[in-house]
């Protein structure tokens, strides 16, 4: 079994793979101020939850975009597993073509989904992760990455609304009764939930504008699953596009991992 | 001349009207701690700048979303004038009709546009006011507000977005070289910018397959000069609607 770990701003995803099959796929707080000791506490609990036992690991891979957080994590799951830990960082074999002004730049978890995307998908290809941020990315039909948009999180920005004004509560991200909301509570869903789903249907239509050709759309992150069913355009939903870009990493990269220790 | 004070929770927008004639517009900070001197003192040193002396001043109105500052800018603003100030609140007369479930619950800023574009276009229409807040309001093709969405704003999501996230830089809300960004700081304003544009696109052909007709749709706020131009949609532009409305509303009720 492989371990899949995704570290995102606001979640770490944890996934552990049976080849193909994924075995579980669970969600812990990200705290900067963690100690590996409280992060091997928590990996411990997933597998145990599973019925899982440690010697079945065979190996484990991180992605992060807190970079802060990578050393630790790292640390963690070399206590649990005893061997050792495939980063996604420059240097490791993605096989991606990227075609952006500092490849070195692009967020790993980008990287990853698009090795994914890639491998599930024909392109051209506009991948939307939606967490704290929300990111398209856009792979041009010769498979290269060539760029995207990265806006604030629909989850990010509603939360700020309520903190940066004196009026406006805190309310569920969902669908509103009435599109024209006749309560401050339904006009705020209304604003936050079709403005997003909107937002995402109208860049899509402006790559495909921009590119001169449709565009297979697939969707990732934590908010996707309640976002994307409401959009007008057809949108594949994979909540597990980064762990399967995990997996499909490590395997990539293990011969190599192996060779070099 | 009437000074017209529209209090945001970011700025406090100061006009001053000769009659139809705006003679200036200017922000401070809306902060929560100030006391009524600090904003008498600030009201003060704009009215120098513009050469306004006190006695000019007829009388003054005050709308505001922050129901902690409005008193404390009511005393300050009645220090510098020495005359009584108008506050819109549920109260006052304003002529609009207003269907939605509780009207006392509709933002004063929101009522206060609404009876601006009343006054200069016909109904049906969308306004739109970028500030903290992104709204939206809809009025029917009878002339009454029926209601409208929330986003959050423009700038406080940016705001957020770099707050939230490790790698994320703060970034300013401007142009981007092109669509489809090449790095980061050109991902988020493209992301920002033209995200925000879609989502305005997208929410007013929703509101007119709601309504079933088209409607005129108009836009104020700090934030509108920026984003309103990447909008697919024709969007009249209007950074003085509160100040006006704030006019019209004082005459009403003076």
């Amino acid at each position: 079994m492989i371990l899949a770990v995704n570290v995102g701003n606001t979640n770490i995803v944890i996934g552990c793979f049976q080849e193909e099959k994924i075995i579980f796929a669970e969600r812990i707080s990200t705290r900067q101020t963690s100690t590996a000791l409280e992060y091997i506490v928590s990996f411990q609990s997933v597998l145990e939850i599973y019925g899982i036992s440690l010697e079945q690991i065979e190996g484990s891979i991180i992605s992060s975009v807190v970079p802060s957080i990578i050393p630790v994590i790292k640390q963690a799951l070399k206590l649990i597993t005893k061997k050792s830990v495939m980063i996604v960082e420059p240097g490791i074999k993605t096989g991606l073509k990227i075609h952006i002004d500092n490849p070195a730049q692009l967020g790993n978890n980008l990287v990853v989904a698009a090795v994914a995307a890639l491998e599930n998908y024909n392109p051209p290809i506009a991948i939307i992760d939606m967490g704290t941020a929300t990111v398209i990315s856009v792979i041009d039909s010769d498979k290269t990455y060539i760029g995207g948009m990265i806006l604030p999180g629909v989850q990010t920005s509603l939360d700020a609304l309520t903190e940066k004004t004196a009026q406006l509560p805190k309310v569920a991200l969902e669908p509103p009764r009435d599109c024209i909301g006749k309560n401050t509570i339904d006009r705020m869903k209304s604003g936050a939930f079709y403005g997003a789903v909107h937002c995402i249907d109208n860049l899509l239509e402006k790559i495909e504008q921009d590119l001169n050709m449709p565009v297979t759309a697939v969707a990732t992150g934590g908010l996707a699953k309640y976002i994307i069913p409401y959009c007008k355009r057809q949108i594949d939903v994979d909540d597990m596009l980064l762990l399967k870009g995990l997996r499909f990493l490590y395997l990539k990269n293990i011969r190599k991992d192996t060779e070099r220790n | 001349m009437v000074l017209a004070i529209d209090i945001g929770n970011t700025n406090v927008v100061v006009g001053c009207f000769q009659d139809e004639e705006i003679l200036f517009v200017e922000r401070i900070s809306t902060r929560q701690s100030n006391t009524a001197l600090e904003y008498a003192v600030s009201f003060k040193s704009i009215l120098e700048i513009y050469k306004i002396s006190v006695k000019d001043i007829e009388g003054s109105i005050i709308s505001s979303v922050v129901p902690s500052v409005t008193n404390t800018v009511k005393r300050a603003v009645e220090t510098i004038t020495q005359k009584d100030a108008l506050i819109v609140n549920h109260e006052i007369r304003t002529d609009l009709k207003i269907d939605i479930e509780n009207p006392h619950q509709l933002g004063n800023d929101l009522i206060v546009a609404a009876v601006a574009a009343m006054e200069q276009y016909e109904p049906p229409m969308a306004i739109i006011d970028m500030g903290t807040a992104t709204t939206i309001s809809v009025i029917d093709k009878t002339g009454t507000y029926i209601g409208g969405m929330i986003l959050p704003g423009v700038a406080i999501s940016m705001s957020a977005l770099s707050e939230k996230t490790a790698q994320l830089p703060k970034t300013a809300l401007e142009s981007p070289k092109r669509f489809i960004g090449t790095n980061t700081v050109d991902c988020m304003k493209s992301g920002i910018l033209y995200g925000t544009a879609c989502s305005i696109d997208g929410l007013l052909d929703q509101i007119e397959s709601e309504l079933n007709m088209p409607v005129k749709v108009l836009a104020t706020g700090g934030l509108s000069n920026l984003i309103i131009p990447y909008c697919r949609r024709k969007i009249i532009l209007d950074d003085m609607m509160l100040l006006k409305g704030l006019k019209i509303i004082y005459q009403k009720n003076i």
